[in-house]
């Protein structure tokens, strides 16, 4: 398994696990209440499992399993590891979010969800980039 | 296939097939402008991502990751047996206790939300904990 898989898959279960947490507190008020607070957690519940989560698997996987170029191997390197620092920061701004507002208010916390926004939109963008010439048939079991 | 990955795409298979036919009936609901309990929503997309995703996802990790060590796949079989044990009956007990909660609140299924949610989320982190040091590169 490649270097930039382990990171995606590592961050990845990180991410669901946590994801998960933050979900069954969420699910602790919904059933004895007395926790109102823990709703500020359900933006980051939602974008932890699903972008950080299963997102993150799959690049890992496809990074991983998607058949190589001829004499490049895996393609530009550089693509896929700019997706995964911009994708993660992306998943840490959202992730503290909560913190942010609570510390200085709604307006940070709104530009933290903007720029986890572009973040996001730039690491999809570069993985595909990255993806792409790869996704092609195998040389190896061509008919 | 691993007896424990078939477990977990075959729970997944039924989850998918539940939570598409739940989550038609809500599009045809809103088609159709029936009134139905808004608690149904949080359930629908619970038994999508979590029955079926994230249960596929379980499945096939145990599966296809490198092994833990030469004649010993896993680090601790025994913990993706409670993996599976934990997510499916937190996931079972939110998908009956949730709207049930929700249309007619007692604390005793409050209670029993809690337990959903502190066995889905330990679900969550087992699976961390069982599949940690399969995430490795060749030759390890």
């Amino acid at each position: 398994m490649p270097r930039l898989s382990r990171f995606f898959l590592r961050g990845g279960f990180i991410c669901l696990a946590v994801g998960m947490l933050a979900g069954g507190l969420i699910l602790v008020q919904k059933g004895i209440g007395g926790f109102p607070f823990f709703w500020v957690l359900l933006p980051a519940h939602v974008y932890l499992v699903l972008v950080g989560g299963v997102t993150q698997c799959a690049l890992g996987v496809s990074y991983w399993i998607l058949p190589r170029l001829a004499g490049k191997g895996r393609g530009s390197t550089t693509l896929a590891w700019s997706s995964y620092w911009a994708l993660n920061t992306a998943i840490l701004l959202v992730a503290l979010h909560p913190a942010v507002e609570i510390a200085l208010g709604a307006p940070a916390g709104g530009a933290t969800f903007v720029c986890g926004g572009v973040l996001q939109g730039v690491a999809a963008i570069v993985f595909a980039l990255h993806a792409w010439p790869r996704i092609r048939p195998s040389q190896t079991r061509q008919r | 296939m691993p007896l424990l990955t078939r477990y977990f795409l075959k729970t997944a298979i039924i989850y998918f097939v539940a939570s598409f036919c739940l989550g038609g009936y809500l599009l045809i609901a809103v088609g159709l402008q029936w009134s139905v309990p808004l608690v149904l929503q949080p359930v629908y997309w619970h038994m999508l991502l979590v029955g079926w995703l994230m249960q596929l996802i379980f499945g096939v990790a145990y599966w296809m990751f490198p092994p833990f060590a030469k004649g010993q796949p896993h680090r601790y079989p025994a913990l993706g047996w409670f993996t599976y044990a934990a997510l499916n009956l937190g996931l079972l007990l939110r998908v009956v206790v949730e709207p049930w909660h929700g249309m007619r609140p007692h604390p005793a299924l409050g209670w029993l939300l809690v337990c959903s949610a502190v066995l889905q989320a330990a679900a969550g982190w087992m699976f961390l904990i069982t599949i940690w040091a399969r995430i490795r590169g060749r030759g390890r």
